[in-house]
């Protein structure tokens, strides 16, 4: 198969294999229209071979790695590829179709090649609102998925390189801001194009059939990388739960069980059997999130600096049984997946952490605490050009801790795993609409004790400065059953919190979903993250590091 | 006029004297020394004026690059500095934007604030978002602050108060009263260093000036010292990261601007060459021994940008656009737990070095590689100041890699190179792409020590038009600090739809208030009123967005408005950066920049006179060279470069010697040598 391929020749090619995909990261960011892709990176870009296997995928959000496969297998069954034609794109963003919420629209196209398929370009965008119940589409009490916006089966969004008329005319009556969606969808298309181009010089230059060679010999390669990154592992087996708040349809909360087990011939098995059934509301994840994210946690353990292709995920045998919440049966609501994605990458790096410790580190904040509000500014000064008062939607998302790990403290606020959302700036927030931010500090002490300490999660006053205001938002990891867990000895984190604060009332503690709150002039609203896990043993902790924790404050 | 550059760099100081009566140019080097003194800048002079045989006293213009600064806030050596922030920010070096460094690890760290936690000071004051005092600052308050500051003994204070960049009275009551309090604590407020929205940025930027600010007085007092004791009676200018110079006034005010100077003068050089060639795209390539810097210039002009982040720190001030990746000459090769053969991110640097090195490292590096495969001369090596011990270089690399690959060395050394190649293509395709152009356009200028190494193999891989070598590619940044005009620049936000009234003067007074700002800060350096020129610029955006757009303005435009050719230049722009336009969408400004460019006495270019056209090349010995593997090694002639006449045609395979740097022909390429001196190598088959 590969057996004439010379390492260096295929080594080489892997960078030119990034490369493609980097530049169709490129091409769509530059494009694009929204500040969700420009700043939040929430896009991804890959090229496959023609069995829908990755060759390479660009370093963006860790939340979209490896979704591609799992969508474009299930495409195959609908449209399969020899009915791709050149200058064709497909589009899909059903997640009982392998995607995963229906606010990533994922984009496929065959690169051709002398009349050939050689290679698949694909490119997935989170857009920023696609219809349904609530702007911004995604709803923590949807109960079925037909709240959550604009469907598309897997179809043809471009016939030999003509628009399909009939979906942009769908679009734009259906979703809250027509333009940016068509925009960031133009650059996703423009994304695929350029792998398409890319790829074809490729194989101008190599030929088709060693082209095809040096895909393979690169797969092979990333499947002995982390084949002999798990045969190097200090322990074979641990299996673990963890607990995540539901709130919304019962006051139970979830549990995801995680079975990891390194197997004689170096593979390894993740197995989600015991985890919770799916509930009536939209935290449900859907089946491709849970292996992406299965798959960030076991890259982040074993092969951290590798490039990601099929061959990595060869080793990786994941098992999730229908019915339960991260493989939920249609029509399942799914859109506030974000939640239950970063507990599942937490609990795969909870069963997996005994197995490397190397590269890994105690419970990281997952409380993902923000919130979405809109309503008119009418701040007197708040004036659009035609002197009339804005209607605003507003959303932020904070931070916490991450875990120590043997090497030192966790840092501190920080967006984790799946995620990689900055924080709002004041001063923007400030701008763009009627909030103060009375503060932003870090919690002293929120990070669990050990000897390595987590690190610190933070804390945001919101002070509402127009007469009302509607707020929705939502967070876990806010009792001490679900904050970070600490390691070998160490103390878990502070919880998450959130809390109203009502212009001259006492403090109300939220719980842990919040919708349509009704705030007025003078409310406040403050969000805390959870503080990191503890890394061992206090006891060892170096004086040091106390004093100095003392000195800055990270302590009290 | 004669005029006198020196840059320095990690491991050497260039130095370029140009006599601008006799057209005559010298070049030279000296060991940069312990970091951070200026005493070897001296020996360097000293040294340059005797080749030239003139006096200190002769030169007019003396122009500086240096890296204190740079090396302080790398090294985390800067000052104790302390930041005042408004109650409630006091994390917001802390909190930053809550992004990761590395998104797949929990491990990997990141680097401190500049300024620790408990030297950072809130105090009660509160602007709003429409420049509107909310919290008066109390007397009382600054009174507590100062007392605070003094306890905390900071060697330099940072002061950036929240909506600072819209109303600076807070941040002026405070900077005027620790000036009295604390007068020999340098003071650096938000609203000069970086008049701009987003506090976190703006916070660090300032605070960063803080941090290397005590460091580059000093740096700049002794240097003064230095100068005067050489005799040297020129005025001094020092190189900035947006590609102009500044007076040491300048510099001191605001320090950051010299944080990323150390790559913009070849920047500025690869610019001005390329207008002598008639060439309007290039893509610089300065290759050292631990990094590469790439930068693009699109039609003649190198792009300013206005942000960059120097290990994870934004840094908010206007910068060449000068990307860099982990590929020098000392990038050690190794392979990964899959096989694979890799290529940094580490380096061997200059200590331990490169295997070849004496008292070198047992780690292959690219240079290594170099001389395995015949590049390299291991006699002739920098004129013959260091001697390459190719054994060792053989042995480090088949130690390290072609015995685990089970490859032949020179396979081994060539693999290096290709990885290298590749590693750098990769970081030029992503450079082309986000700026939305074809690298096949462009010519790769090559400099740096090992640039013109490695350059033909980077042009073919991205089938470039070609390489061009410079007279002086291991100089050559420093020949540019001689190309730079003194510059000022800031900025203050407003607010306008661009649809303005036809033949109004929408911000006038905005306009001739940056104006003033930058014209006294010209007349401080001495520029007469004839020798100043102000640029323009809108920050322009469609309604609704956030991100916005530099859009140069016609100096008619401020008195006379013409929304229809401004909003058409902007969807001009924005068409070209971001690949699409919406001519339908309203327009709005939302700040205003000027760029004050005076102009000082320099050359207008460094053409050497043209002592010997016309004859043919000799020769001057031949070297085995391996390019590929399957066709081993090669005889190429090789050449010293000071000897080849204008217009003489060399054929590949080659190998071309100078003092500060070695080019490598392959067999396929043809060498032509320009007038002015450089080099253009390209294929055959493109001739």
């Amino acid at each position: 198969m590969s057996d004439k391929i010379d390492p260096i020749s295929r080594d080489v090619f892997q960078y030119e294999a990034v490369s493609v995909a980097e530049e169709m990261s490129m091409a769509l960011k530059r494009s694009a229209f929204s500040s969700i892709i420009w700043d939040m990176l929430d896009y991804a870009c890959g090229i496959l071979d023609v069995h829908g296997n990755t060759i390479a995928q660009a370093e963006t959000i860790p939340a979209q790695l490896g979704i591609m496969p799992t969508a474009v297998k299930r495409i195959f069954d609908v449209i399969p590829l020899s009915d791709w034609n050149e200058g064709d794109v497909i589009i899909c963003n059903d997640p009982y179709f392998g995607c995963t919420h229906t606010l990533d629209i994922v984009l496929f196209s065959p690169v051709y090649f002398e009349g050939e398929i050689i290679a698949i370009a694909s490119t997935v965008a989170h857009h920023i609102d696609l219809g349904g119940k609530v702007p911004g589409t995604e709803a923590a009490d949807a109960v079925e998925i037909f709240e959550e916006g604009l469907r598309f089966p897997p179809l043809k969004v471009m016939d030999q390189g003509k628009p399909n008329e009939t979906i942009f005319a769908m679009i734009k009556r259906n979703v809250r801001d027509p333009e940016a969606c068509a925009g960031d969808l133009r650059a996703q298309i423009a994304g695929c194009r350029m792998g398409e181009r890319r790829m074809k010089a490729l194989a101008e230059r190599y030929g088709a059939g060693r082209l095809q060679a040096l895909i393979e010999a690169s797969q092979d390669y990333g499947e002995a990388y982390v084949r002999a990154a798990l045969a190097n592992a200090e322990r074979r087996e641990f299996k673990t739960s963890i607990l995540i708040e539901d709130d919304a349809s019962s006051d139970e909360p979830m549990q995801i069980v995680v079975h990891a087990k390194i197997e004689d011939d170096y593979s390894l098995t993740v197995d989600f059997t015991g985890t919770s059934a799916q509930r009536q509301h939209g935290i449900n994840c859907p089946v491709a999130s849970a292996i992406g994210m299965t798959s960030y946690a076991a890259k982040v353990i074993f092969s951290p600096d590798v490039n990601q292709n099929e061959g990595c995920n060869r080793p990786l045998n994941i098992i999730i049984p229908e019915g339960c919440f991260l493989n939920p049966i249609s029509p399942a609501a799914v859109s506030v997946r974000h939640l239950s994605q970063q507990a599942v990458g937490d609990a795969v790096l909870k069963a997996l952490t005994p197995l490397q410790t190397k590269n890994a580190s105690a419970g990281c904040h997952v409380s993902f605490p923000t919130f979405t509000a809109g309503g008119v500014d009418d701040r007197a000064e708040a004036l659009t050009y035609d002197g009339e008062h804005p209607y605003f939607v507003i959303c932020d998302i904070i931070s916490g801790g991450m875990g120590g790990h043997r090497g030192g403290d966790g840092l501190s606020a920080i967006d984790t795993h799946g995620g990689h959302c900055a924080i709002l700036s004041a001063e923007v927030m400030e701008t763009m609409s009627p909030f103060r931010v009375l503060s932003t500090k870090l919690v002293p002490n929120s990070g669990g004790n050990g000897k390595f300490r987590g690190g610190l999660a933070i804390t945001r006053d919101y002070e509402v400065l127009s007469s009302t205001l509607t707020l929705s938002g939502y967070l876990q990891q806010t009792g001490p059953e679900t904050a970070a867990w600490g390691y070998a000895g160490g103390s878990n984190g502070a919880p998450a919190s959130a809390e109203l604060i009502p212009n001259g009332a006492p403090s109300e503690k939220l719980k842990s979903k919040f919708v349509g709150l009704k705030m007025r002039k003078g409310d406040v609203i403050r969000l805390t993250g959870c503080g990191g896990g503890g890394w061992g043993d206090v006891a060892q902790r170096d004086p040091d590091l106390v004093a100095s924790d003392r000195a800055a404050g990270f302590i009290e | 006029m004669k005029y006198l550059a020196a840059d320095v760099g990690g491991t050497f100081t260039d130095l370029v004297l140009y006599d601008g009566t006799t057209g005559r140019h010298y070049v030279d080097k000296v060991p940069s020394g312990r970091r951070g003194t200026a005493e070897p800048i001296g020996d360097g002079i000293k040294q340059i004026l005797e080749q030239a045989g003139l006096d200190a006293g002769d030169i007019d213009l003396f122009v500086h690059g240096f890296t204190v600064s740079t090396n302080a806030l790398l090294m985390g050596t800067g000052a104790k500095a302390a930041l005042v922030t408004t109650k409630g920010f006091r994390d917001v070096l802390e909190v930053r934007n809550q992004l990761r460094p590395k998104l797949y690890s929990v491990t990997t760290n990141r680097r401190d604030p500049v300024i620790p936690r408990n030297r950072v000071f809130e105090i009660d004051e509160r602007v709003d978002s429409f420049g509107n005092v909310l919290v008066p600052l109390e007397e009382a308050e600054i009174d507590r602050l100062v007392e605070d500051l003094k306890k905390a003994d900071p060697a330099a204070i940072a002061v950036c108060l929240t909506f600072a960049h819209l109303n600076h009275e807070h941040e002026k009551l405070v900077a005027e009263r620790l000036k009295q309090e604390m007068p020999n604590i340098p003071v650096y407020v938000s609203h000069v260093v970086n008049p701009q929205i987003e506090e976190w940025p703006r916070a660090n930027t300032t605070s960063i000036a803080a941090y290397v600010g005590p460091i580059v007085n000093g740096y700049i007092s002794q240097l003064e010292e230095t100068l005067e004791k050489v005799g040297l009676k020129a005025s001094l200018q020092i190189m900035r990261s947006d590609g102009g110079v500044g007076t040491p006034h300048a510099s001191r005010d605001n320090p950051a601007h010299t944080l990323l100077s150390g790559p913009a003068g070849g920047v500025v050089a690869a610019a001005q060459l390329i207008g002598q060639l008639n060439i309007k795209d290039a893509i610089t390539f300065d290759m050292g021994g631990t990094s590469a810097d790439f930068s693009a210039i699109v039609d003649g002009e190198a792009r300013v940008i206005d942000e960059r982040s120097v290990s994870g720190h934004p840094l908010r001030l206007p910068a060449l656009d000068v990307e860099t990746i982990s590929a020098g000459g000392g990038s050690i090769g190794w392979i990964d737990m899959g096989g694979a053969l890799r290529v940094g991110p580490d380096s061997a640097g200059s200590v331990p070095g490169p295997a070849c090195y004496p008292n070198g490292g047992d780690e292959p590096t690219v240079t290594d590689a170099a001389v395995v495969l015949g590049m390299l001369d291991p006699d002739t090596y920098l004129g013959g100041r260091i001697k390459l011990n190719m054994d060792a270089a053989r042995k480090a690399i088949n130690d390290k890699i072609a015995s685990t690959m089970g490859i032949s060395v020179e396979e081994a050394a060539l693999g290096i190179v290709r990885i290298a190649t590749a590693s750098m293509a990769q970081g030029i395709r992503a450079l082309c792409v986000e700026r939305g152009v074809d690298p096949r356009r462009f010519w790769l200028i090559a400099f740096g020590g090992a640039g013109p190494l490695f350059s033909g193999f980077l042009a073919r891989d991205l089938e470039m038009q070609g390489t061009i070598a410079p007279s002086h590619p291991g100089v050559f940044a420093a020949e540019g600090l001689l190309m730079s005009d003194i510059r000022h620049a800031t900025q203050t936000p407003i607010r306008m739809l661009a649809d303005g009234p036809r033949g109004t003067a929408p911000f006038a007074e905005e306009a001739e208030k940056l104006r003033e700002t930058t014209a006294a800060l010209l007349e401080g350096d001495g520029i007469p009123k004839e020798k100043r020129k102000f640029r323009f610029l809108a920050g322009m955006r469609y309604v609704g967005q956030f991100h916005r757009l530099s859009v140069p303005l016609e100096s008619g435009w401020l008195t006379d408005w013409d929304a229809e050719a401004v909003k058409a230049r902007f969807h001009e722009n924005h068409l070209a950066i971001h690949g699409h336009s919406a001519p339908e969408t309203p327009v709005e400004l939302v700040s205003l920049h000027v760029e004050a460019l005076g102009e000082i006495d320099r050359p207008s270019n460094l053409a050497t006179s043209a002592a010997n056209s016309g004859g043919i090349p000799v020769p001057n010995g031949t070297r085995q060279v391996m390019f590929d593997a399957s066709e081993g090694f090669v005889t190429a002639s090789t050449y010293e470069r000071a000897k080849l006449p204008i217009g003489a045609k060399i054929h590949g395979p080659a190998i071309i010697n100078q003092l500060d740097s070695t080019i490598v022909v392959a067999p396929d390429e043809l060498v032509s040598v320009e007038s002015e001196g450089s080099l253009k190598i390209m294929q055959e088959a493109a001739q």
